[in-house]
This record gives structure tokens, sequence and C-alpha cells, in this order.
């Protein structure tokens, strides 16, 4: 088994043993959304599509301009690429 | 050990003192301010109080008491661990500014006055705009030039509140605020140093153009002063908990698309104190609670986060994802640095911030509504998909860049420095006790109960299962995202044209009128007798004169006359004055 799979099984084991904490410990009857089962697996694999779709899709199209776009900041990463050069970075 | 002297004092003291020690010794000697100050902070009683009579008011420069505690103890410390980053770091100047910045974020926070709080809170302006500036570009000298702009606006608003507040009460404490417009005014000016939308621009703006150690301390002290001064004054204003949604929210969509690290670093700091401006606005002691762990917590994992991205920022030069990526086998410490933090911000159990920010959530499910609670877990999950998951890949891990990377060395500083923010994130983690000990109130949530580990783990590991999925797809673009300091960038080169230019243009013709009434007096005035003759119909006898030759080089009768009748004019005039003052 290569170390990929290795990770990519242990990720998988311990995305399912988070699942299976759901069976330890005491149940009550749901009083909110987030005390039914797994809400907060679905919360977080919902709510990763949802932000990217948010900033990637509507934001970025919208509001992405050139990184010269001001100004004084047209030669901005020039500028700090010959600082490396001559003096450093501190 | 220093009795009841103001813990500002001794930082401002020192900063007096270090540019007269001898360069080699200042690093370390920056060192001993934090120190004292810690000991100094360990023999204080809450209730503990000194006042100063000034004019007609009486001022109280500490006051100790659980809340300015817990901010207390964390700035000091803050300030060690970024000294200890910072001890390669030769620059007097910054050094200096960053005494003054942190000693007066202790200042404001041990302030018990509106008067003393004001007076802090305008050095916090000066000294920490310098370590923007200090970095030497033109885009960090105009940066720091728009972030004093917005912090002097920001001051602005809090001294017209505190203005009208003393006129509508007489007093000066600074205590909780019932509401009025002094109040609000007093409120908004928090706001802008608190990163609070829309007046949050600043921070994306400066925090990344700093100097490597210098946005270590940015980091830590603005917004978190600011978030001592909600919490003391505005705490359970239902305001403030939609505020404070929005700032969630808001910075994590902007750091999902920022392409510079420690610009996504920026906008999760306006997410993370969007969290702690929602604690306090829910107001109850949970809530406090949670607001104040978090705001210890957070000053931890964001130093370090600021720090490891530091280090590769001096290490390679190179601080945009696209510039960086397969760094691991050359960074891999640094690399797991930077994991400590990231799993601290995103509150994975065991790491610093799983023990305050569930706090505030839980705040919420208890005392909020339903919306509230599942927009902050919409924050939370953003925030380790950028930080944690996101900016790592494309640093660390991801295809390298066409053109290979240089890496310098990293001096042992930095590994210290480091390695002391891992330790104390993950001891903070595992071991919450101390700090909720010193909390404003006791503390009844347990973070390791059954409920809050499924909810840690559940949502990080399925985040983290859907970003391996898509991850091309957040694929950093070399790109900037218009913010709201659009409102006062775009409109440089309208304001230009309309107050500048004429003005300037003004300045200009008038300069070249003068020069030009002045050439023409030369031309005409190097030969007086041929002007004359020309002006009365009679052409020069002499002709015209060589270049740089002048009639008086030339000798002529009828000038000598002219000379004579003009010398005889002023004598007769003189001696016209002078009789007439004898006479």
């Amino acid at each position: 088994m290569t170390r990929k799979n290795l990770l990519r099984l242990i990720f998988l084991v311990a995305l399912l043993a988070s699942g299976g904490l759901e069976f330890l410990g005491e149940r009550y009857p749901p009083e909110h959304s987030w005390d039914h089962p797994l809400f907060f697996a679905l919360t977080g694999a919902i709510a990763c599509v949802v932000l990217s779709v948010i900033a990637k899709g509507i934001v970025s199209p919208v509001l992405d301009r050139p990184e010269d776009f001001y100004e004084t900041d047209a030669t901005e990463y020039a500028e700090v690429k010959a600082k490396f050069a001559a003096e450093g970075e501190n | 050990m220093f009795g009841l002297l103001p813990p500002a004092f001794i930082y401002l003291a020192a900063a007096l003192l270090l540019p007269l020690l001898p360069k080699g010794i200042r690093p370390w000697a920056f060192l001993v301010p934090p120190v004292l100050v810690l000991l100094q902070l360990s023999g204080l009683q809450h209730g503990d109080t000194l006042t100063w009579g000034f004019a007609t008011f009486e001022l109280t420069l500490l006051r100790v008491d659980a809340l300015s505690m817990v901010f207390g103890w964390i700035f000091a410390l803050v300030t060690l661990v970024a000294g200890i980053y910072a001890l390669h770091n030769r620059n007097t100047g910054e050094q200096v500014s960053a005494l003054l910045y942190s000693g007066s974020a202790l200042g404001a926070v041990y302030a018990g006055d509106l008067f003393t709080l004001v007076f802090f809170w305008e050095i916090m302006a000066f000294a920490s705009a310098y370590l923007v500036w200090a970095r030497g570009t033109a885009a960090a000298s105009a940066a720091a030039w728009r972030y004093l702009f917005v912090h002097i606006f920001g001051g602005s608003l809090l001294m017209a509140g505190v203005f009208l507040q003393v006129g509508e009460t007489g007093s000066l404490a600074f205590d909780a605020f019932e509401g009025g417009a002094a109040a609000w005014l007093i409120l908004l000016g928090f706001g802008v140093n608190a990163a609070m939308v829309p007046f949050h621009a600043w921070i994306a703006d400066a925090y990344p153009r700093g100097t490597v150690t210098g946005s270590v301390f940015l980091s830590a002290f603005t917004t978190k002063t600011a978030v001592y001064t909600l919490a003391r004054g505005f705490a359970g204003w239902d305001f403030l908990i939609w505020a404070g949604l929005i700032m969630a929210l808001y910075g994590v969509t902007y750091a999902i698309l920022s392409n510079d690290i420690r610009r996504v670093l920026a906008y999760h700091i306006v997410s993370q104190v969007g969290f702690m401006v929602a604690g306090i606005g829910i107001g109850t002691e949970l809530a406090l609670n949670g607001a104040t762990s978090h705001a210890y917590t957070h000053i931890l994992y964001k130093g370090l986060l600021f720090m490891a991205t530091g280090a590769v920022l001096h290490a390679t030069g190179r601080s945009r994802m696209t510039d960086l990526g397969g760094l691991y086998s050359r960074m891999p410490w640094v690399f797991w640095a930077y994991m400590v933090a990231a799993l601290s911000i995103s509150s994975a159990p065991f790491f610093s911030g799983f023990i305050s920010k569930p706090m505030t959530i839980s705040a919420a499910e208890y005392a909020s509504t339903e919306v509230a609670v599942i927009l902050l877990h919409l924050a939370s999950v953003g925030t380790f998909l950028s930080v944690g998951l996101k900016l790592p890949f494309f640093t660390w891990f991801s295809k390298a860049p066409a053109v290979p990377i240089e890496v310098r060395p990293l001096p042992w500083n930095m590994y210290a420095a480091m390695g002391i923010g891992v330790f104390l994130n993950i001891l903070l983690g595992v071991w919450p006790a101390p700090l909720y000990a010193i909390l404003p109130y006791e503390v009844t949530f347990d973070p390791y109960a059954l409920k809050n580990l499924k909810k840690g783990f559940q949502l990080l590991l399925a985040t983290a299962l859907v970003f391996f999925l898509i991850a091309q797809r957040l694929k950093p673009k070399a790109k900037i995202q218009l913010d709201t300091d659009w409102f006062y960038r775009a409109p440089k080169a309208f304001a230009w044209k309309t107050t500048v230019e004429p003005v300037a243009a003004f300045f200009a013709w008038g300069e070249r009128a003068s020069w030009g009434a002045a050439a023409w007096a030369v031309r005409w005035g190097r030969d007086p007798v041929g002007t004359l003759g020309r002006v009365m119909g009679r052409p020069s006898s002499v002709g015209r004169l060589a270049p740089g030759e002048t009639a008086s080089t030339t000798y002529r009768a009828s000038m000598t006359l002219m000379m004579v009748v003009l010398l005889a004019g002023v004598l007769f005039l003189l001696a016209a004055v002078a009789l007439g003052r004898i006479g």
C-alpha cells in the first residue's frame, strides 16, 4: 500500500469513526435542528460546497480585478522580489 | 513588583531607553519589558486602581478586574513570543514602535476612564502604522498611510462620542453604555478598530504589507483591544450579534478568494473577531466567557499563523499562493507549526481554538436564534476550508511553480518562537483550566463533552472530504478582490483631478508668469538706452549685442550722461529725505 493510500484509509476510518460517535452516550429527542444525528457531518459537507459556490461562483466573477488595479500596487510584487534579492525580508 | 504602576508605563519607558543601548543588545532588551510586566501582573489584585487628578477630572490609569486581567496576561505573553521571533531584526524603529504599540494596547486595556483610553488608542494607531511603513516598499508605504487615515477617522469618531458623553453626563467613566448618540459614536469608533464590516478593509490592505515580524504584533493588539472595549461597554447590544455574524461570514468568503497568504489570514481576523463580537452581542455569562477566551486563544494561534507565513516570506521572498507550492520537502517544520495554528483556528479538538470558539457557539444555541447558530457553523467551516486546507495545500503541497523557489535558511529564533507558539496552542487545547480560571465568570462549559467532540470531528472531517474532491476548483488566481477600500482608493484619481491638479496648475501658471516677467525685464534691461531709443523710434547706435554681452560692457557717451542724470536724481532724493528728517 502506498503512503498516499494509507493516509486516505486513515482519513476514511476517522470520518466513519466521527459518525460512529452518534451511537455513544444517551440519546434525547431532538429539540433543535442540530440535535439530529450526523447534522454536523452534513453541515460540514454542504457548507463547504455552499461557501465555495458563493466565493468562486458569485463574488469572484463580480469583484475580481487584476493585481495592478490600484496604481500604488502596480509594481508591488516586482518591488518585493527586488527587496528580497537585495536585503531580504525582516 | 512595581506596586500599582500601570504596565503601559514600563513599555513606554523601555521604548525611550531602548535606542540608547548598543545596537547588538537592543533585540534582547526588547524582551525585558514583557517579562517585567508579567511579573507585575502576578502581583495585582482585582479591585486595584490607580487614579490621577488631571484638571477637573480624576483619571483612572489602572483598573484591575477579571476582564482587564485576561487581556493583560495575553498581551504581555504575546509581546514576549513575538519579541523572540524578531530577535534577528536590527531595525530600531520597528523595536521602538512595537514597544509603543503593545504598551499602549496594555494602557487601553487597563484604562478606567475614557480620556486615558483615547490617549492610548491614538498612540496605538501611529505606532502600529510604522510596522507597515517599515517594510520599505512603495505599496507598503501607501498602505500605511491609508491605515493611519482610517484609524484617525475611527479615533475621531471615538473622541466625538467621548466629548458628547462627557458633555451630557459630566463623567469620564468607562463602563457599560446605556444608549444614545454618544454611545453609538463610541461604538463605531471601537468598530473601526474591531474591523467591523464595512470598516474592515484596512486590515486586508495593511497587514499583508507589514514587515515579517511587524505583522505578528499587528495581528495581536488592535482588534483585540477593540474586543475588550466592546465587551466592557456594549455587552448585550443586539446590534453586535448581527455585526459579528456579518464579519464572520464576510471574512471567510474573501479569505477563500485571496491569493496572498497573509491576506488570507487578515480576512480571518475579521471572521474570528466576528465570533467574539457576536458573543459580546449575545451578552450572557457563557457568551462573554466565550468571547473573552476566544480573544485569548485567537492571539496565540493567529500570532503563530503570522509567524509561519512570515517565515515563508522571509525564506522565499514570496507570499502569493500562485508563486508557491511544493515547499513541504524544504520547510517541513514550518508546515507543522502552521498546521497546529490552523487546527487551532478551526477549533479542532485538542487545539486551543476548541476550548473557546465552541463556547461562543454554545452560548448562541442557548440564547440566540437558530439562524445565528447555523451561520456561525457555516463561518467555522469556511475557516477550516481556507486556513486549514486551502492555504497549506497550495503553499506546501500542490505543484511547485515554474520559476524554482529559492529557500533561504531561517534564523534559530524564528523556530524558537514558533516552537513556543506550538507548545502553548496544544497545552491550552488539552488543558484549558488555567485560562478558564481567569475568565470573568465561572465556566460551566465542558469542551470535551461527547456532543462537542462529535461536532468538532464531524464538521472538520466532512469539510476535508469535500475539499479534497473540489480542491482544483479552489485553485488560487493572481487577482485581487474589490473591497470597501475601493470607496477611498478608487476616487483618488478623481480627487486628484478636482482638488490637487487645479491648485497645482494655478501655482505653475503663477511661477511661469513671474519668471516670464523677470526674463522680459532682463531682456530689455540689458540695454536701457537702446530700449529707450527703440521706444522713441530710433534704433540703437550700437546695434545688436552679442549673447551674454550687456550694454554696460561697452563705453558710450550717451550711457555716461544717462548714468550721471540718474545718480544726480538719486542723490537729490536722498538729500531731500535727509533734510526733511532733520528739519
